[in-house]
């Protein structure tokens, strides 16, 4: 067998995931673990842990301690500048479900999923509920050996914080002729979406669907029809749906479940 | 590990002069030998894959592209020198991934695929990495809160230890040796514990 004790892995392992280890010393590296089970095994192990560790919550309670209290105040201002704006959407943009809002707002138990009053047989959902507001996954392409958009790199940095001001900032310097420009307005879309800037937020994920097949126009449509469903236009969302389902790329499970969802005949506004 | 037992049990280090018989036989047409390869190569492709990528879904898609590409580049006689096997198949690795990110092509290369390709599906270990993803969070949730989130600030935010620490007010030198510590941590759990609970001991040993 080989008689590698894991030094390898010990010494390149951590940055060879972060992709900070030189092209040279990682490709000698991938040929080392290409033969060693002791050290594919060591990347495994990390890259499962890494995997899990980006899946879980970012803000457990423990770990906010550590972080600077204008850090948490920031944090806390900004959901709830988050909730304060997709409730005065609910109660300006759609007249008719207004009510239903209303009066589900005023009830002093009843939350959202509260049953409907009697008065009101079948109660549709609020299409603003059905939005998905994750931030979609990012990791900088790690292609080794290529030089990064600097803006782009600082974006994504600041994407990775979910610090929506500075991505947007950032990745506004991404030229519209660098080939990096989809993904930097994909991105900038869903933080301005997040700002609760849906105007911007629309215009600026449509430039993302300019490159036909790519994985950034299907995520653009997908959260173009998010950005609808946040202003409560299910057949503007249910469009955007259909195109995202038609790339059969990651979104489509998603955008699948969320047309299911979206009662037929929805007004278009 | 699988826990199938009629899982075929592939030893991971090979020769540089096994890899040359085992181009040979492919070139000559061996199934068998096909299949041994995609036995052979499937997880370290996959690690790389997913070391360039981040990405498990986008690398399950690339997975057996690479693989077909792979073994059909062998069949047509692609590779000069047999001994360079594992270069080889590194660079069809991320050439996939260059292609994605550049939107060559979504993909593979190869048009007209041959329909006697070993079916790489049985092959992908998908249980495998789901045990190891439990494993994991077991891992994870061993670790002390102020470990956890050091590890997820260097490999999840891509922060280096001074920017950690400044971020947890903590020492540079803290940081470096908890990190340290923490991934030690978290692979000697994942390994040992995989290792534990496998049915299926590991056979090592080069090829005959």
């Amino acid at each position: 067998m080989s008689d590698c004790n894991g030094g390898p892995a010990d010494r390149y392992l951590e940055p060879y995931l972060r992709n900070t280890l030189p092209e040279a010393e990682a490709r000698q590296f991938e040929e080392h673990y290409y033969g060693c089970e002791v050290c594919l095994a060591q990347l495994e192990a990390l890259e499962a842990v890494e995997l899990k560790l980006g899946r879980q919550p970012r803000k457990a309670p423990g770990v906010l301690l550590y972080w600077p209290t204008a850090a948490y105040a920031a944090t806390a201002i900004a959901a709830m500048l988050l909730i304060g704006f997709f409730s005065w959407r609910s109660m300006t943009v759609m007249p008719a479900l207004n009510q239903q809002a209303r009066t589900q707002a005023t009830a002093p138990i009843q939350g959202p999923q509260s049953p409907a009053p009697a008065a009101a047989p079948s109660v549709p959902p609020l299409l603003h509920q059905l939005a998905d507001l994750n931030f979609p996954v990012f990791r900088l392409s790690n292609v080794r050996g290529e030089k990064v958009n600097p803006a782009l790199q600082e974006g994504m940095r600041a994407y990775a914080r979910h610090d929506c001001p500075a991505t947007v900032r950032a990745l506004s310097q991404v030229t519209d002729q660098a080939p990096e420009a989809p993904m930097a307005r994909l991105y900038s879309g869903v933080c301005l979406m997040h700002e609760g800037d849906l105007p911007r937020s629309a215009q600026t994920l449509k430039a993302a669907t300019v490159a036909p097949g790519t994985p950034e126009q299907e995520a653009a449509s997908y959260y173009l029809a998010q950005v609808a469903l946040i202003r409560n236009d299910g057949s503007l969302a249910r469009h955007y749906l259909i195109l995202a389902i038609s790339s059969h790329g990651d979104f489509e499970g998603r955008a699948r479940g969320q047309l299911r969802q979206i009662p037929a005949h929805e007004p278009h506004h | 590990m699988s826990s199938d037992p009629s899982a075929k049990v592939v030893p991971l280090y090979y020769s540089e002069e096994a890899d040359e018989r085992l181009v040979r036989a492919i070139l000559k047409g061996d199934l068998e030998a096909e299949r041994e390869f995609a036995l052979r190569f499937m997880r370290p492709v996959r690690g790389m894959l997913l070391a360039l990528s981040h990405d498990p879904e986008l690398t399950a898609d690339l997975l057996q592209d690479v693989m077909i590409e792979a073994i059909c580049s062998l069949r047509r006689g692609q590779l000069r020198d047999p001994r360079k096997l594992k270069a080889f198949v590194g660079a069809i690795g991320r050439n996939a991934v260059n292609r994605h990110y550049y939107r060559k092509a979504r993909k593979p290369a190869t048009v007209d695929l041959p329909e006697d390709l070993p079916d790489l599906r049985a092959m992908t270990g998908d249980r495998d990495q789901e045990e190891r993803g439990n494993l994991a969070m077991e891992a994870i949730a061993s670790l002390e809160t102020v470990d956890r989130r050091i590890l997820e600030m260097t490999l999840v935010e891509g922060f280096k230890p001074g920017k950690i620490a400044i971020e947890m007010s903590l020492n540079p030198d803290v940081v470096r040796q908890r990190k340290l510590r923490a991934i030690r941590k978290v692979i000697d759990f994942v390994q040992q514990t995989s290792q534990k609970r496998s049915s299926i001991p590991r056979v090592e040993g080069r090829v005959p």
